[in-house]
């Protein structure tokens, strides 16, 4: 493969990645919080169920019209003649009809089943729903949900962020290699589930130790770092925080804070929590281009660290579910970043 | 042929279904809520009637058709009764609540079967509508709306595809073993128009709108 072959290649990948982009742009912009993954899941359950479902509806009805003649419908009394008859069919007299038939019918029955298997299929075991499962696991065992591999993996980068601060960038370079596994952390799970407060012990550097400290340091870290940005901290801080925050954020230099549609961000996720109970609904985009200078994190971190009765407010609320996706390698290798949170559309 | 597989995957279809329900729910997507409500209530009647019919369906029979209704007026005149047992008045109470739970399993695996395609519309609608993306923002009111909309399509046409369905409803129900009961329908045209074609047409629809989202998706 000589050089221009690469280049086109890499021409190609660019445009491929810059219209997921736009895509993601586009489901932004309709203020649905709807990510990409979701809408092609959406897609495909209904393409499935539609590729099962009505190929065998067709064929049966056609069978019926076909085979059996169209009685006529003369009165009401008639019709409904001997309303309280019970008709009987064995299985055996269900399989004396055409092979073909009783095997249509037995899929249109099992249709029902499948259409909960297909649903499972794309829903039960995406990120969200993993997620909503451990936090039921840790409510229903805390010792079980303690040991789940993201909040092991969460705290041990935390003890590393906690223990001193040479160990800082050490944390920060972990971070950075276990960061897909990260995405899949929901923030009630590392900082407000009850469970995990219960099981916090100090010794293994949990969360509820010197909480203050350990999102100042994340914050410091992530910011401060070019490997790791602000992915992490968005995974590692209620997303109501983040939100609330949003004007000392868009203070960092080289943030910025976009909105989607015309509202403001608080407006809306204050309004949708109103209306649902759950926590931060709003559909608000986080762009980061470059990351901020060093010294910036340190503001970030006070800035969030501003109402810190929040996070309780938060951990009771639960359920603050959200994933962090990013679309890296877009046009010049500049990370951007979005945090949707899974509420509703 | 309908082996024990089948009631053991309607048990596990309630879960299944359920399992990402909770998640659906504190999201509030209504099209997604009605397709997960339309298959619960299809597949829970499923999996007890296949548990409930899974080797009889002469045991319970006779004594329906014998001993039901003694109160009502009109008995079946092609079946000459037989000399009735005498039975309790709780006997008569269970078999009573029993028919009146097959009579509501029945209509509701009608609405099963027109609210799932239902439901497939009310999605394809919605992601056709973000994939066009007619509108840059959607405020509160069109959110609304929207949903009124999805709640007349998913849940309104089952609704009144199970009262319609009355109409044509030659007789009770029929039971098939393992199966359970299933709706009777009087074979006839207006049977065709008020209940038949409604899942193909609605599950076309929903093909449609599905195409052209799928399309508009991969334009951008």
């Amino acid at each position: 493969m000589n050089l221009t072959d690469q280049h086109s290649s890499a021409l190609a990948l660019r445009l491929f990645i810059a219209r997921r982009y736009q895509f993601a742009r586009l489901l932004e912009s309709s203020q649905s919080a709807i990510s990409t993954s979701r809408f092609i899941r959406l897609i495909a359950l209904a393409a499935l169920q539609i590729a099962y479902t009505v190929p065998i509806a067709l064929c049966l009805r056609i069978i019926q019209f076909v085979t059996i003649p169209l009685n006529h419908y003369d009165s009401w009394e008639n019709v409904h003649f001997g309303f309280n008859y019970v008709g009987i069919i064995t299985l055996h007299q269900f399989e004396l009809g055409p092979k073909a038939y009783a095997r249509l019918q037995e899929l249109n029955y099992w249709s029902y089943a499948m259409s909960c298997a297909i649903f499972f299929m794309f829903f039960g075991l995406g990120e969200e729903s993993i997620a909503s499962y451990r936090r039921w696991l840790s409510k229903i065992m805390p010792c079980l949900g303690r040991y789940s591999i993201s909040d092991e993996a969460c705290g041990y980068v935390l003890a590393r962020f906690l223990s001193d601060g040479l160990s800082l960038w050490l944390g920060a370079a972990l971070v950075s290699q276990r960061r897909s596994r990260f995405h899949l952390i929901p923030t009630s799970n590392i900082l407000s589930t009850r469970a995990t407060k219960k099981a916090a012990r100090p010794q293994t550097g949990s969360m509820s130790l010197c909480r203050r400290r350990t999102l100042r340091a994340c914050s410091q870290a992530l910011v401060s770092t070019r490997i790791v940005h602000v992915s992490l901290l968005l995974d590692l801080l209620p997303t109501d925080l983040f939100v609330a925050d949003k004007d000392a954020l868009a203070l960092c230099e080289g943030t910025r804070v976009r909105r989607a549609g015309q509202r403001g961000v608080d407006e809306s996720s204050r309004e949708r929590r109103g209306q649902r109970g759950t926590v931060a609904g709003a559909a608000h985009v986080v762009r980061l281009w470059d990351a901020p200078p060093a010294n910036a994190g340190c503001d970030l971190a006070d800035a969030l660290l501003v109402d810190a009765r929040k996070e309780d407010r938060v951990g009771r609320g639960g359920g603050g579910a959200h994933v962090a996706r990013e679309v890296d390698e877009d046009g010049v290798g500049e990370p951007e970043l979005e945090v949707e949170p899974l509420c509703g559309w | 042929m309908l082996s024990p597989a089948y009631a053991v995957f309607n048990f596990l279809g309630i879960f299944f279904i359920l399992l990402p329900a909770g998640w659906h729910w504190s999201a509030r997507n209504t099209a997604t809520l009605l397709f997960i409500f339309w298959c619960l209530v299809s597949v829970v009647p499923a999996a007890i009637n296949s548990v409930v019919w899974y080797d009889r369906v002469d045991i319970k029979a006779p004594i329906y058709c014998d001993v039901r209704f003694p109160s009502l007026p009109f008995q079946p005149s092609f079946s000459p009764s037989p000399p009735r047992p005498t039975i309790f008045p709780l006997t008569l109470l269970i078999l009573r609540g029993a028919d009146v739970c097959l009579q509501i399993v029945t209509k509701l695996r009608i609405g099963g079967d027109v609210g799932v395609p239902a439901a497939l519309l009310c999605i394809t609608r919605q992601l056709e509508a973000i994939a066009a993306a007619r509108q840059a923002y959607f405020s509160a009111k069109d959110r609304q709306q929207r949903r009124l909309v999805d709640l007349a399509i998913g849940l309104g046409i089952p609704i009144l595809i199970m009262v319609l369905h009355t109409v044509v409803q030659g007789h009770r129900y029929d039971i098939i073993e393992r199966v359970g009961c299933i709706p009777s329908v009087y074979w006839s045209l207006p049977a065709v128009f008020l209940v038949i074609i409604w899942p193909v047409v609605l599950l076309l629809a929903a093909a449609v709108y599905g195409g052209t989202c799928s399309q508009l998706a991969q334009r951008e």
